[in-house]
């Protein structure tokens, strides 16, 4: 095995965050799955002298309920507990610990550590959203798989466009604050504040509100996740939390 | 990695079960649609004004409609536009019909007179082909876990 395998699969052996990972998996695709499963109507009018009634497009139901399970509430709720979790896991236990002190004296350098354990967490997060949704959406809808493109295709890529960016933010704030706090519970503790305070204190305009409210909306017409709102929470701000948490791996001592 | 390997297909193996149960007890929930009221198709020149309902249910289901008027109800697979049900009320009438897969249908009233209706979903089945995938899904997660954890042990 190379070097950075080795450091690589470490990190996607340890047992805690492969629990977290399991327990993630199977309660928000649980949670997708349930929420698809009801009966419900639309009252609709058309009128004109060539009207379209079917096809793909009319099928508003079922790409409603793909669409909805993006934007339960559930699954961000979830989502944000475990990915700061996994974040304390990966960036802090280790260090409350003391396996942190064997590891950061290996021929490696802190930045090779910090990279591999920052694509773990990463991987861990989106498969745990992506992975359920895909499974529920295939094996639910399967009398009408070959209409899926089509009825998920008006929402379908803006909606994974800002699902990533969410989780990048989460997966930065939970990071910088494992890393920035001297113990794993108050990293949990901190980051929960920190990403929950926005939604309690009801500020649309701050992830994760910002993209949920986001997610609920695309599909819509004038919608674009492109605009400076989004790509700066989205992509910015995480690339300066996480240049932060650089200089933090490179400069704090390990304790 | 192959703890990973494992736990990401054991999950998913879970989610396969847990699917299963919850197209069980789904099976005998009763869904309600309406009372809804259904106008009758309106041509004026070469204008055509349709007033519609669409439903939505996530499993093939057996529905009882309960109708008041004069009419012909018409449910179409909102895909295809196939045909799925057709019913001429006088009066009143209750009757059912089993919609054959999931997904939307459009229901319309195709006769001159207007209809009031309410539809109860009373039984839910998985179609032929969500079972199979469930369950052709569920096998090769379960021999793919069952190769890794074999491997394991050697």
């Amino acid at each position: 095995m190379g070097r950075l395998e080795t450091l690589v699969s470490w990190e996607f052996n340890d047992i805690i965050k492969n629990i977290l990972f399991l327990s993630g998996l199977v309660l928000l695709g649980m949670s997708m799955k349930r929420a698809i499963m009801y009966v419900g109507y639309v009252s609709g009018f058309a009128s004109g002298a060539e009207i379209r009634l079917f096809g793909p497009s009319s099928a508003s139901g079922t790409s409603g309920s793909i669409h909805g399970m993006l934007y339960l509430s559930d699954v961000w709720t979830l989502m944000g507990f475990l990915v700061l979790l996994l974040g304390a896991l990966a960036f802090r236990y280790d260090r409350d610990s003391g396996v942190a002190r064997s590891i950061y004296s290996l021929p490696y350098s802190n930045t090779e550590i910090f990279g591999v354990k920052l694509l773990s967490i990463l991987v861990y997060s989106f498969l745990m959203v992506l992975l359920p949704f895909a499974y529920v959406t295939i094996t639910s809808y399967a009398s009408i798989a070959g209409y899926i493109p089509a009825i998920t295709s008006n929402f379908l890529r803006d909606a994974l466009i800002l699902v990533a960016f969410l989780v990048l933010y989460l997966v930065a704030v939970a990071t910088v604050v494992s890393l920035a706090s001297p113990n794993a519970f108050l990293a949990f503790m901190v980051g929960f504040t920190v990403i929950y305070a926005p939604k309690i204190l009801g500020l649309g305009s701050i992830p994760p509100a910002l993209f949920t409210y986001a997610l609920n909306r695309c599909g819509s017409t004038d919608f674009t996740p492109f605009t400076v709102q989004y790509l700066g929470w989205g992509i910015v701000v995480p690339l300066l939390l996480l240049g932060v948490s650089l200089f933090l791996v490179e400069r704090r001592d390990v304790v | 990695m192959r703890r990973f390997v494992t736990v990401m297909l054991l999950g998913l193996l879970i989610l396969t079960i847990g699917s299963l149960w919850i197209y069980s007890t789904y099976e005998t929930k009763v869904g309600s649609v309406g009372p809804v009221f259904l106008q009758p198709i309106g041509k004026q020149g070469n204008v055509t004004d349709i007033a519609m309902v669409t439903f939505y249910t996530p499993t093939s289901s057996l529905v009882e409609a309960s109708c008041n008027g004069n009419g012909v109800v018409e449910v179409h697979d909102a895909i295809t536009g196939k045909l799925v049900n057709r019913e001429s009320i006088y009066g009143h009438l209750t009757y059912q019909f089993v919609l054959p897969r999931e997904g939307d249908y459009l229901v319309m009233n195709n006769g001159t007179g207007k209809l009031t209706c309410a539809f109860r979903f009373v039984r839910n089945y998985p179609t032929k082909d969500v079972q199979d995938a469930i369950y052709g899904l569920g096998t090769v997660f379960s021999l793919l876990l069952a190769v890794v954890v074999w491997r394991w042990r050697k």
